[in-house]
């Protein structure tokens, strides 16, 4: 199988873990702070504040900036390895307050290792993570610029919206089983500051895993569909087997890209755009250019 | 010849506490059962065709169709009622095969690690074929195989000195489920962390939206099996009173446990592959029928298609409904209406009923 090799790699990468964490130290210039990230949001937020040059260890699911990859691994934000994070010797231990085991937590704690958790379910929460983590690293100034910055991508593609109906909108991640962005999501969020309706909110749970009759019923107008990915020549046979969800009959079954897409963090301004785009390609032609409004 | 009487002498022994339920295996008592459970399959598809998620309409689905209501009817609801019945069916009937194989009550097709070998191949497929076009075709053709090649190992590890031994074959078995639920459970850790739905969706089976084509290659290699085991219900009645009468009344025991196996395997990896694991199909209902009928295998094997079909159609209707517009899987239902009733009509009746 597969699973060797890559079980091979995660061993080396965390066995040379302790190595590694010396190069880091020796060209760290961020006041000599040593940063643990344990999810990807948390990474992507450390490096856009400028201090990627101290995190010195990532979790198994970080892959953003390209360079993370190359950075010793520590488990997930479900289960963080203690010693391969002590092994580290942090200054810091970022992770989320909704995922993590606080009995790992509390161990770090134990040992004298700062934590700090976050939240990154909400947009509200993305933006509270970027100033708490800011504040807490002595970069305030950047982490205020950088919720700016997503602000106003967020405006920007509301204006652009202004003049568009709201579209119906089904957005799952996997046909077998059907599971949807639900209500709740960061993601059903962003479709919804895309003028679109998700249907899939009239369940309950965050990621439901939608029945296709209750599709078929409720006739989505665009269908978002992660396993198409991007590949535009990807025929999206399983679907043409409902034809009378108008998203199909209009050839409106789209993929979408896995990063930044379902990425949570400070790319969610990018994310956007790439909903609003794909809801609503007509507001975004050439020939429609909104002005600013004074 | 002899075999009939032995079959005969075999059925009043079995059900112990009921003899004259038992005394004898007519023609009348036969067509009467079967027909009863036949009419309760037919009543059960039919209400779960009335109901779903969303309520439709069947006037309108029949006079238009171009509507969502035909839509849902043709394209969903009865693909997924006809799917519960196959994959049902096949599942109770080689349940109660795989029990008279190893003379063990235990035994069904995720003890023996076929579904187990069958759900690791399809989450493989899934896992590095996520991106390629044809994945929604492949990864029923990769479970299937797996299932194959699973049973594969477990018959060639499970013989000992030329012979198929039901308990080597059980302890083999047992030792292979577990070991696909742990490779199950490792490539869960180390992939992507959006996987884990279609993991657990093989690991709780679903009916979420077959195709005909599908429905149809359950069917056609169930029935098939399903054809070949009751060409040797009688060599299982026989096979109950033990290996040594058995071969002294002729029965090749060693070709009919071979035979028997491989049929088995193929409707359970059938099934596997299109539906995942459904837990509990293939215990729970040959051993309610057991207590309630008798042990007699033309009359069991018959009993639990229809009976394993009506179960997980009824068990497929909760699962489309109780928290619509989302589901719950099917093999969570079965599991959890089937445990709790197992044992009540396992401390109603008496342990004695079960074995033999």
């Amino acid at each position: 199988m597969k699973l060797a090799p890559v079980l091979l790699t995660l061993a080396i990468v965390t066995l040379l873990g302790g190595c590694n964490s010396y190069v880091h130290s020796a060209r760290s210039s961020s006041g000599g702070q040593r940063i643990v990230s344990l999810a990807p949001s948390v990474t992507e937020t450390l490096f856009a504040l400028g201090a990627g040059d101290a995190v010195v260890g990532v979790s198994q699911y970080c892959d953003y900036p390209p360079s993370v990859r190359q950075l010793p691994r520590v488990g997930s934000f479900i289960t963080p390895n203690i010693e391969a994070i002590a092994a580290l010797r942090p200054t810091l231990v970022v992770g989320l307050a909704t995922a993590s085991d606080l009995r790992e937590i509390r161990a770090l704690r134990a040992m004298g290792i700062a934590t700090l958790m976050v939240d990154d379910g909400s947009v509200a929460a993305i933006e509270r993570s970027i100033m708490a983590i800011g504040d807490h690293i002595g970069r305030a100034g950047r982490a205020h610029e950088l919720v700016r910055a997503l602000r106003a991508q967020v405006e920007a593609v509301q204006l652009r919206l202004r003049d568009q109906p709201r579209r119906s909108v089904l957005m799952v991640v996997g046909h077998q089983p059907m599971v949807a962005v639900g209500r709740g999501t960061f993601l059903d969020e962003l479709l919804t500051l895309a003028d679109a309706a998700n249907i899939a909110a009239a369940s309950d749970q965050a990621w439901p895993r939608l029945s296709v009759e209750y599709i078929i019923a409720s006739r989505p107008e665009v269908i978002l569909d992660g396993q198409m990915g991007t590949d535009p020549s990807t025929p999206g046979s399983f679907w043409s087997k409902y034809p009378t969800i108008p998203a199909v009959q209009n050839h409106r079954v789209l993929g979408y890209p896995d990063d930044p897409t379902l990425h949570p963090g400070p790319r969610i301004g990018i994310t956007l755009d790439q909903l609003a785009r794909l809801i609503h390609p007509a507001a975004f032609s050439a020939g429609n250019t909104p002005e600013r409004a004074p | 010849m002899n075999r009939l009487a032995v079959a005969e002498k075999v059925s009043p022994q079995s059900t112990g506490r009921r003899p004259a339920r038992a005394a004898h295996l007519t023609r009348a008592r036969m067509a009467m059962t079967l027909s009863t459970l036949a009419a309760a399959l037919v009543v059960i598809a039919s209400v779960a065709t009335a109901f779903g998620s969303v309520h439709i309409s069947l006037l309108r689905a029949v006079a238009d169709h171009a509507s969502p209501d035909y839509a849902i009817l043709i394209g969903v609801r009865i693909p997924r009622v006809l799917m519960g019945a196959a994959v049902g069916a096949v599942l109770a009937a080689a349940g109660v095969a795989l029990q008279a194989l190893v003379r063990n009550p235990l035994a069904e097709g995720g003890i023996l690690g076929i579904s187990g070998g069958g759900a690791f191949g399809a989450i493989v497929a899934m896992v590095l074929c996520s991106r390629l076009p044809g994945v929604d075709e492949l990864v029923p053709l990769a479970a299937f195989a797996a299932a194959l090649i699973s049973t594969g190992a477990v018959y060639r590890l499970a013989q000992l000195e030329g012979r198929l031994e039901p308990f080597t074959l059980l302890l083999v078995g047992v030792i292979f489920n577990a070991f696909w639920g742990a490779a199950i459970m490792l490539v869960n850790s180390v992939v992507n962390f959006y996987f884990t739905h279609s993991i657990i969706f093989w690991l709780m089976g679903s009916f979420e939206a077959p195709t005909y084509r599908e429905v149809a290659m359950v069917a056609t290699l169930g029935c098939a099996g399903f054809i070949f085991l009751m060409w040797h219900a009688r060599d299982m009645n026989i096979l109950s009173l033990g290996d040594g009468e058995a071969i002294e009344l002729g029965v090749d025991v060693d070709g009919v446990r071979r035979a028997i196996f491989i049929a088995t395997s193929v409707m359970i990896g059938a099934a596997v592959s299109v539906s995942g694991i459904i837990s509990f199909v293939g215990l729970i209902v040959p051993h309610v029928l057991r207590i309630a009928f008798g042990a007699d295998h033309r009359l069991l094997l018959p009993a639990s298609l229809l009976a394993g079909a009506a179960f997980t159609v009824a068990a497929d209707l909760l699962a489309r409904t109780a928290i619509a517009p989302a589901e719950l899987p099917v093999g969570a239902i079965t599991a959890l209406c089937g445990g709790p009733f197992f044992i009540y009509v396992l401390r109603r009746e008496g342990r004695r009923a079960l074995i033999r």
